[in-house]
Parts: structure tokens; sequence; C-alpha cells
């Protein structure tokens, strides 16, 4: 898999709507069999590089490659990669059936191999005995389903997911993303997937492209991309961060420059405890706390200036949140745990 | 305090009521004067004219059907039942290239340019324009002096030497009439079909291509069948106004008679009212066949 060549790839790729540079010389690669996840707000030009890849648009300078062949110019069906949309974009007026056999149809494949390979298909997304509705018929959990099976049923080399699960709400969410991964396992094909939601990205990816202003903030996996962010964007975008920088970098790391300090690495203690080894400690007061359930988020002022937030996690019995307001606390935190940024 | 406070508050604890209120105009308006007319239509339709008296018989008779199906009424049928069909397929053709160019490629202004350029012939009187078209397409006409200058005198005679639908000029010709059918109603095609077209979400398009249909297959597998409504609508506004106007083919073609005509004669000169009636029923009962036909054929699946 590593001498292959990479299953999609961006050389230089601009893209420009009037004034707006929705992406920017970019250069990337996606590597055969990953779930690669372009992770970043909106109109920072995740979208745009998914339709760069399908065809839907044209660099207007740079070249788009799939499997090592350029295919820049190539209009979207004659690649070889399927995608699935945002709303599903299932046709109205077909069956479930129909819509899964489209791409079948089209290629005039025979009417017995396409009845055997939808129905396949549709038992591989357990709407087996969903054929014969239409999409109008069928809750929001099904329709993404039937658009999963709409595309891989022409086994594309590479699949496009743009924000697929972004209609449904929050507990289908979590659940279609396991299916999603385990279908990607199972059938093997390369996935490029965009979101916004970094959980999303964190919890299904091979590994994550951070976009912003149609730039390529940072690449990695998603402990890479979480454990050491390189960028203050990155460090804010994927999670939650403190930013140290100048003074405040000085006194409480030591060290000069900007870094990040993510809230779980900071522990917090009654007021005049003292720190494991190799830990720093500073005393401070609760500004704020917020009660999230699993785990309580604390934002507290240090003695001398900087504020930071902290989280803890609720296991025994949790600190009431709400009376934690003013209460006084020992932050301390492993100075490793700061990573530096680029800029 | 708002001053119509206590009115909304009112109708929102009688909600019945204030639909009555709402709905009971309008309802009326289409009960009494669509429907009423209608009715009175139909009934009339099957009365019958004494021959000798002159005086409309209200008995029930199927003899103005009867009449209908004389050799001379047949072929006004025919006529203009023919004619709103050649009308109606070519509007059709002529209108889902323009229409699908406003709604997929047009850029917004020239969208709007060709939508004003769609509408603005309906600001100017009817009237006015049917006229217009006589004096294009009279023999010393601008068309035939255009036709002449381009040397195709030939081809112009040798169409209007067709049976049937030639004639004297194109003006005194069934062609004449039908170019001027297609003029005037052509908007009321490209209309409804640019609104069906608007609804057809652009992601279905990007989808299709993305499966492997080629731009024509696309058209044919998704465009279009989500098109029909659209096409069914505008094709009931042109077939049903060729079938009802008489202003047209008697201004322009030969003396021959269409539905409007008769019905106008029958119920002016000759005082043949259910006669009239009958006629038209015919319209009526052709675009019920035509609806129930497109229902069978699935062109509303995408409603």
């Amino acid at each position: 898999m590593t001498n292959a060549a990479p299953a999609a790839a961006f050389e230089q790729a601009t893209r420009r709507y009037g004034a707006v540079l929705a992406v920017d010389h970019l250069d990337l690669e996606i590597r055969d069999g990953e779930f690669f996840t372009f992770l970043g707000p909106s109109g920072s030009g995740k979208t745009t590089c998914l339709r760069l890849l399908a065809g839907f648009e044209q660099p207007d300078a740079g070249r788009v490659l799939l499997a090592g062949v350029d295919v820049t110019g190539v209009p979207p069906y004659q690649r070889d990669v399927n995608t699935v949309f945002q709303d599903y974009a299932l046709f109205p007026h077909l069956s479930v059936e129909e819509n899964v056999g489209y791409g079948l149809m089209i290629r005039r494949v025979p009417v017995d191999e396409r009845k055997r390979r939808v129905a396949e298909a549709l038992d591989r997304v357990r709407l087996g005995s969903y054929g014969a509705r239409k999409p109008s018929q069928l809750s929001g959990g099904q329709r993404q389903r039937v658009a999963m099976a709409r595309a891989l049923i022409n086994r594309p080399r590479l699949l496009l997911l743009d924000e697929p699960l972004g209609a449904l709400d929050l507990k289908l969410r979590q659940e279609l993303q396991v299916e999603l991964k385990q279908l990607q396992r199972e059938v093997g094909i390369t996935f490029a997937y965009v979101t916004h939601d970094q959980e999303e990205a964190l919890s299904m990816s091979d590994r994550i492209a951070v976009f912003r202003e149609g730039r390529v903030e940072q690449v990695g996996t998603p402990s890479a991309v979480y454990e050491h962010p390189a960028t203050e964007f990155v460090a804010g975008f994927v999670g939650t961060s403190n930013i140290l920088r100048g003074e405040a970098a000085e006194r409480l790391l030591g060290r000069q420059g900007a870094y990040a300090l993510r809230p779980e690495k900071i522990v917090l203690g009654e007021a005049g405890a003292a720190p494991p080894p190799g830990q720093r400690a500073f005393p401070g007061r609760v500004v704020h706390a917020v009660y999230l359930g699993l785990s309580t988020r604390y934002l507290v002022a240090i003695d001398g200036g900087t504020t930071l937030s902290a989280v803890e996690q609720n296991a025994g019995s949790a600190r009431d949140a709400e009376d934690a307001a003013g209460r006084a606390v020992t932050a301390m935190f492993d100075p490793a745990h700061a990573r530096p940024l680029a800029r | 305090m708002h001053a119509l406070r206590p009115a909304a508050d009112w109708f929102q604890r009688h909600p019945r009521l204030a639909l009555a209120l709402l709905l009971g105009l309008p309802l009326g308006w289409m009960v009494v004067v669509y429907l009423g007319s209608l009715g009175a239509l139909l009934v009339q339709s099957f009365w019958s004219l004494d021959d000798y008296t002159g005086q409309v018989v209200r008995s029930f008779s199927l003899g103005s059907y009867a009449q209908l199906f004389s050799p001379a009424n047949r072929d006004i049928v025919l006529r203009s039942a023919g004619m709103a069909t050649a009308v109606t397929l070519a509007a059709a053709v002529l209108a889902f290239p323009l229409a699908y160019y406003m709604t997929f490629r047009a850029s917004r202004r020239a969208r709007l340019l060709l939508y004003l350029a769609v509408v603005i012939p309906l600001w100017s009187s009817y009237l006015v324009r049917v006229y217009a078209w006589k004096l294009i397409l009279a023999k010393e006409g601008v068309l035939s002096w255009f036709v002449a200058h381009l040397g195709l005198d030939g081809a112009l005679q040798a169409v209007l030497g067709l049976p049937g639908i030639g004639g004297p000029s194109l003006s005194l010709s069934s062609i004449g009439i039908f170019l001027a059918f297609l003029y005037v109603w052509l908007p009321f095609m490209i209309l409804p079909l640019q609104a069906a077209l608007e609804r057809v979400p652009r992601n279905l398009l990007d989808a299709s291509s993305d499966l492997g249909a080629a731009p024509g297959q696309t058209f044919r597998r998704v465009v279009l069948p989500l098109a029909l409504p659209g096409v069914v609508a505008g094709s009931i506004f042109t077939f049903s106004l060729t079938l009802g106007d008489f202003v047209v083919p008697s201004v322009l073609g030969n003396s021959s008679y269409f539905i409007g005509q008769a019905v106008l004669v029958h119920q002016g000169t000759s005082g043949n009212l259910p006669l009239a009636a009958a006629f038209t029923v015919v319209p009526m009962l052709i675009m019920g066949v035509y609806l129930i036909v497109a229902r069978r054929m699935g062109a509303f699946n995408a409603l």
C-alpha cells in the first residue's frame, strides 16, 4: 500500500469564485485505502476540494490527480469516483431500487446482475425491504443509507462524502459514524470525508486535514492533530485550547513564543496543594464553572493575570459546579503538554 | 397594546369562523362563477333547438352531440384539435431549450432579460399582435420579402402548395394560423416549464453526472421526468387556449372554421346555444382525457 499511487492528489490546485480564493495553491495527497477527512469551518474550502475531486468544479490553476492520473478537465461522469451528497440528492421520481441501480443502469449492466447487486447493496445498508419505496417515504437516516448504497454499488476507487451526517440528529449521527467506519473497513474503499464537526473527524478518520480560508493548516492522524496542533487556529478549532503567548507563556511556562495547552491537561487541586514532580502549580480562583454532565469546565483566573480553562471529569462525586465560583484553587500541569504553535 | 389585538384573540379562539371568513369570498366566487357557469353550460348542451321555431327546447336530448358528428362539424373539431396539438408540440419544443437555458445556464441578469422578453409581449393588446401577424405574413409582407431576399421563394411556394395546410399566401393559410398561435401562446408554455425546471434541485444533476451519466442521459433520465408536470401545465394552456380561440382563425387563414368561431356563430348568429355548448364541451373532454393519460404515464410522479 505504501508504494501505490495516492488515491487522490492536489498539486498547487487553485479555485476562485470571483475575488474569493476558495482553494489556494493546495498540495495534498489522499493515500490509498484511508479514511481521509477535510475538516474546517464553513467557507474554508473543504467542500470545494471535494467538488474538485468529483469533477463538478475544475481548478483555475494546478492539477487534480486520481490514482496517479491527471484528471484535470475530465467531467464527473468519466471519473471513477462517487459522491454521497450532503442532502443525499436522491432522485425523487425514482424508487429506492432505481436510485441505487442508477449508476449500473447508466453503464448498461445487464438487468439480472443489476437486480442482484441492488438487492445486495440494499441488504448491506439494512434496507432490503424498502426497494419499492420512493425517497420521500423514507426517514432521514434511511435516505442517508440509500445515498451510501447508490454510491458504493458502483465500486468506486474513491468515495466522496460531503457532510453526509450533517442533517441527522445527534444520536443517529453517532450510530451512523460507527456504521460508516465499519463499512469503510469492509469495502476497503478510500473515503474522502468533509465535515465541520471536529468530534466526527477525530472519531472516524485515519488522517485529517484542517482547512482555513482555502489552505491546509495541518495534516495528520487524529491524535497528532489533537495533541500537537500546529497553529493557533487548529488548537482552537479541533477541541479547545488555552493559548499562552508573550508574558503569559514566560510566566506560566518559562518559555518564549506561543503555546497551546489543552484544558484537560490542567488539574485543579485545593488551594496550596503541592504539584506532582515535574508539574508546575499556580494559585488562582474559579471565575465560572459549567457543569457538562460527563465533565465540568472551569474558568480559572491565575493570580497575576492569565485566565485558564480547565476541564475535570466528573468521576466520583462531582463538586457542585454552582458553588465553585470564587473558590481558591491550584492549577497544576506538566509544561511538556504545552505545545509550541507555528503562528 | 395593538388596537386589533382583541379581534385577533377572538379569531384565535374561533379558528373555523376565521377560516370561513378567509375562504368565503374566493370559494364562493369559484363555486358560483366557475362551477356554476360550467354546470349551466353542461346542462344547456343537453337541450336542443327547435328547427322550425328557432326556440331552445328545454328537455333532455343528445341532439346537439349528434350534430357534432355531422361531417362539417366533425371537420371543425378535428381541424381545431389538430391545430391545438401542433401548436402545443411546437411550443414545447421551442420552450424547452429556452426555459432550460434560463434556469440552468443564464446569469441572473440574462435570466431577468429573457424573462422580460417572454412576458413583455403579453402587456400589449392581443388583437394588435394578431393583426400585426397578418401584415407580417401577407403576400407583400415582411416575411415574404425576407424569404425572397434569401432566394428561398421557391421553397415558400412549395410549402404553400401543400394540400391541407397551404394557401395563396402565408396569411391566408393554416401555416399562418399556426405561426400566429405559436407566437401568442408560447409564453404560456415557457413560464410553467421554467417554474418546473426551477424546482429541480441542481445537485440532482451533479448526482446523475457523478453516477456516470453524460449530459444527454442526465437530461433524459432526470431533467425531463422532473420537468414533465411543467410541460403538462404549459400544454394545458397552449392546447385549451388554441382550441377556444376565435380571433386568430378569423383574422388569418381561409374561411374554414375552428371551434371558437363555431361557438361564436352558433350562439350569436343562429341562436343555437345547445350546439355552442356542446362544442365547448369538446375541449373540456379532450383536456380531461389528456390529464388522465398524463397521470397514468407518471407525469405527476415527481410532484
